[in-house]
């Protein structure tokens, strides 16, 4: 079982590659496909949060984009309606979607499978309603506008596209990093003989409930962390951001990256985002120009494009 | 090592496509058109786009001697989505204006954006607060607000006689602001319950048998796209259309969305500002023309982008084709007043869309087909900021 | 009391629908473990095909026929060449039902435009009968017979003929169905096909009375798997229960809790995976 965090070499290796190089995007890209890039980061930190409970539990939620949502919600509001600031209105947001995910699942955790699928969607769709409906607070269908982005001190302002994208790129490294530790601690070892057995991680002494409600409270603050850059990127929030059309959006990018290899749902999330924002300019059969790709990948690479990068070094090791 | 080499590789590929500058010279001028192409209210943004389009080929896009490039964009009726693609034309297309969207979700989300941006911006977005609480100079509603046409069609339901009705309004801003302005304009207590199904409903069935005939003189909806001729459907079904009479508010019986309604629809009423057999010269010619590159009946959204066009045009045509100064273009744009297929339309103080107003009633022609009947005029009408500050 | 069985009647009919499309998806769980995303596409494509055959002919029940029998064959296709080399693969199942998902969505906004339609209601049930002092929809009445028959149908195949005896066996383990013999792989060909069928009814039914636009795949699909989820997966039983429930619910939230529609539908759904993990009627 190759999975990706655990090889180190190649981390050291993407991570001396990779951070020059995204330290040094600023000074090669326009403002908008630096912000293009700030959005693929974000659903990255955001597709890698749900492969810890798809790729390495084994259990896949529906309902993902509600820790997304709700830590947006409360940092909108917070920043809006009482003018904190980002400093303590973070910490806030984050541990108001902990103890919705602590909540949801301690009730989603009693089932497994198809039906755990389908009790994260009804979860979130609940958070969906409350964002929806409490007109007064959440601004209802047209949601919150003019979130100001946060000033991290006197004369660093985030409302400067260069700041900004540091600033994401930093929580975006960290949260990954933390990850990356997480999957490769024995706790993510854990929660992988969790996904291959269940029963056998009981009867080695194992309190698998407790581990799968930790991870599932550890991928839905990872969930919040992206949600509110994503606040602080729109500058505005609003109940689409917790629809389950969102879940289901993040759930395909894990998917289609390869499941339980966190980069694999990262390189899904960026690819998406791209995509969307690409071939939507071209042609108006973007749908079905995705829906084309969504089964060439299942068909041809059902593990996703982890796996088949996977399977191609494997060939070529035999050779 | 193959990760460097991959990694290099990614980099040249990168670099080529993103840092890739559009020509420095500009000759033509450029306009955003986003609307939503995909999804549930695709219904709607694709007939505005088209009737946009024939606009601008109608001047064979060409103004002032200058060439017109307009860029195509998809919103899906998605604010984070809308708003993405509207920095990718202002950032990177570099467009001198945006004409563009109609959802009010996403005109919510973009407005804080433009009015930052200072990018002129046309929108077909019913949203009261564009030119109340995030009112801009550079930001024009070519569309009534919610609270201006529901105004229109309280006129008309008064002309009718009704005194008391209900209301049946999506659970969205649309639907709040109607019950908001009925209230105000009939009497608190006069609306005898307002009704506030979700959008996309499938059945209406618990919200209609709550409602008793002996007690209003009629039913105000304020609901549009797939969900209109749905609920008309489910309202004639249970035998309410011979015992009450229905008004649609706003662009409800649009003629794009007649095509869907059950024949049974005869004699439901709306008010709006465009009628498909409004006989004027000007109208017949828009219809034709609609009709035969498209081959379907304009109603109000392509009339609205059809007209928002020309506004633009127009402005454009004043300051010479000058796209640049946009200062100068939202000057001329905010005095434009060109008479169209329905007669004389101009902005307000705020920016907002006057235009005229007619009661309309649906009928049936003898080839069986729908209609809307072009009834009173309600001239001028102005979006009421005296009574919705 | 009136103002009771109306609006139960209301639950009921709408409850009906939600079953036809339900059962089928709940079928093809049961048998092959594929959560369909696509059969909201189906009941969409059904719906579509069946206005077209209606404009053409003016007859509901070649509606009724034109619609199954696309749909049964897109069923057919989808299984053979597609969701048959994922056996058993959970993740690119996924991927694929929704890839289908897109594609189809975007196909029916190619042919048959973004307007949205409605089918116009078999001749018969065109009236509203006077019932309890007021009006009601005998094609509402109809849908709640018809829901019926289906249902009994259905019970009857699984549980009085030889294919009935077939699925059961390959629902309860797949082996050792192949083992006795059974052409395991053409029952989930047939399966596959007659669930899509069952969605295409549903939307044909359901065309007067919900219609059919762009969306509708993915809010019919959600109906859907609340049912079969509240149910239980691979329930016959639990699909109509499931579906009867959904209705009730959906309708008396609309009536007593107008602000909180949906809250009345996912939040029973929660609380009932969360004291019985399985829905209803379902098994490990």
């Amino acid at each position: 079982m190759n999975t990706g965090a655990s090889s180190h070499r190649s981390i050291i290796l993407t991570v001396a590659i990779g951070l020059p190089l995204m330290l040094a995007l600023p000074f090669v890209l326009t403002p908008y496909y630096l912000g293009l890039v700030v959005k693929m980061m974000i659903f990255a930190l955001f597709a890698m949060s749900l492969d810890l409970l798809i790729g390495y539990t084994g259990m896949a939620s529906l309902g993902h984009a509600a820790y997304f949502g709700i830590s947006a919600y409360t940092a909108g509001l917070l920043a809006l309606k009482l003018g904190w600031s980002f400093w303590i209105a973070m910490p806030a947001a984050l541990l108001l979607s902990g103890v919705v995910a602590v909540v949801f699942g301690m009730l989603a955790l009693r089932t497994r499978g198809s039906y755990f699928l389908m009790i994260t969607l009804a979860l979130s769709q609940l958070a969906w309603g409350i964002a929806f409906g409490w007109r007064s607070v959440t601004g209802g269908d047209d949601g919150l506008p003019n979130v100001p982005r946060p000033d991290l001190s006197a004369t660093i302002s985030l409302a400067d596209g260069t700041n900004f994208y540091y600033f994401v790129l930093a929580f975006v490294s960290i949260g990954a990093l933390l990850m990356f530790r997480i999957a490769a601690s024995p706790f993510g070892y854990v929660l992988r003989g969790i996904r291959e057995s269940e029963t056998r991680m009981l009867a080695l002494g194992y309190n698998v409930w407790r581990y799968k409600l930790a991870v599932f409270v550890i991928g839905g603050l990872f969930a919040g962390l992206a949600g509110i850059l994503y606040v602080y990127l729109n500058r505005f929030v609003s109940p689409d951001y917790i629809h389950v059309a969102r879940s289901a959006e993040v759930l395909l990018m894990v998917i289609l990256g390869g499941a339980g290899t966190l980069a694999g749902p990262a390189i899904g999330a960026a690819l998406i985002v791209l995509l969307e924002n690409v071939i939507s300019g071209f042609t108006e059969r973007w749908i079905m120009i995705m829906g084309v790709i969504y089964l060439a990948v299942a068909l041809f690479a059902p593990n996703g494009m982890a796996g088949l990068v996977r399977d191609f070094r494997r060939k070529r090791g035999r050779k | 090592m193959r990760l460097a080499k991959v990694a290099s590789a990614l980099a040249v590929a990168a670099y080529a496509t993103f840092v890739h500058q559009p020509a420095q010279a500009q000759e033509a001028i450029r306009i955003g058109v986003m609307y939503p192409l995909t999804g549930p209210l695709a219904s709607q943004g694709r007939p505005t786009r088209d009737a946009i389009k024939m606009a601008f080929d109608e001047i064979k896009n060409t103004i002032a001697g200058r060439k017109v490039e307009l860029l195509f964009e998809d919103s899906a009726g998605r604010p984070d989505t809308g708003l993405t693609k509207v920095k990718a034309m202002v950032e990177r297309d570099k467009v001198h204006l945006l004409l563009s969207e109609l959802v009010s979700s996403v005109g919510a989300a973009l407005a804080p954006y433009v009015i930052e941006q200072k990018i002129p911006w046309v929108s077909n977005v019913a949203l009261a607060s564009l030119t109340r609480q995030q009112k801009s100079p550079y930001i024009f509603r070519f569309v009534p607000s919610s609270y201006q046409y529901t105004l229109a069609a309280a006129e008309a339901a008064k002309s009718l006689g009704w005194k008391r009705a209900y209301l049946i309004g999506w659970n969205a801003p649309p639907g709040h602001e109607a019950n908001e302005a009925l209230r105000k304009i009939f009497g608190a207590d006069n609306i005898v319950e307002s009704m506030y199904p979700n959008v996309g409903t499938a059945d209406y069935a618990p919200y209609l048998t709550k409602m008793e005939p002996s007690k209003a003189d009629g039913v105000f909806a304020a609901m549009w796209g797939a969900d209109s001729p749905r609920i008309v459907k489910q309202y004639v079904e249970y035998g309410l259309q011979k015992r009450m009479p229905f008004m649609g508010i706003a662009s409800f019986t649009s003629e794009e969305v007649l095509v869907s309604m059950p024949p049974e629809s005869v004699g439901v009423h709306s008010a709006y500002l465009y009628c498909g057999t409004f006989d004027t010269p000007e109208n017949k010619k828009f219809v034709a023309d609609y009709q035969a590159q498209f081959k379907a009946l304009p109603g109000s959204y392509q009339y609205l982008g059809y007209m928002a066009a020309r506004m633009v045009i127009q402005a454009l045509a004043d300051i010479g084709g000058k796209a640049e100064d946009r200062d100068a273009f939202v000057a001329a744009l905010g005095k434009v007043k060109i008479k169209g297929p329905m007669g004389e339309a101009s902005f307000d103080a705020n920016r907002g869309i006057v235009h005229d107003f007619y009661a309309l009633k649906v009928a049936r022609g003898p080839d069986g087909r729908l209609f809307n009947e072009c009834g009173t005029r309600l001239p001028q009408l102005k979006d009421p900021y005296e009574l919705f500050p | 009391m009136n103002f009771w069985i109306i609006q139960t009647l209301n639950g009921i009919s709408f409850g009906m629908l939600l079953f036809l499309l339900a059962s089928g998806l709940s079928l093809i769980y049961g048998l092959m473990k594929i959560l369909n995303l696509t059969h909201g596409s189906f009941y969409m494509l059904g719906g579509y095909a069946g206005l077209v055959a209606v404009k053409y002919t003016g007859s509901f029940i070649l509606a009724v026929l034109a619609g199954c029998a696309c749909v049964t064959i897109i069923g057919v296709v989808m299984e053979r060449f597609f969701l048959r080399r994922l056996h058993l693969q959970e993740m690119p199942q996924t991927l694929l039902t929704f890839g289908f998902l897109f594609i189809f969505s975007d196909l029916a906004m190619l042919i048959w435009g973004s307007n949205p339609e409605t089918l116009p209601k078999p001749a018969l049930f065109e009236q509203s009968i006077p019932l309890l002092g007021t009006f009601y929809p005998s094609y509402r009445l109809f849908i709640i017979g018809f829901g019926l028959a289906v249902a009994m149908l259905l019970w009857w195949v699984q549980e009085g003929t030889r294919i009935g005896a077939m699925i059961r066996a390959g629902v309860d383990n797949e082996e050792i169905a192949r083992a006795l013999g059974i052409n395991v792989s053409l029952l989930f060909t047939l399966v596959f096909a007659f669930g899509a069928f069952l969605a295409a009814l549903g939307g044909v039914m359901g065309g007067p009375i919900v219609g059919v636009f762009p969306g509708a795949d993915f809010e019919i699909m959600l109906l859907g798997f609340v049912v079969v989820i509240i149910g239980g997966l691979g329930s016959l039983k639990g699909a109509l229960v499931g579906g009867l429930a959904v209705g009730l619910l959906d309708n008396f939230g609309k009536v007593f809790f107008p602000e909180f529609a949906l809250f009345t539908i996912f939040a029973p759904m929660a609380l009932i995976l969360a004291v019985r993990p399985t829905g209803l009627f379902g098994r490990e």
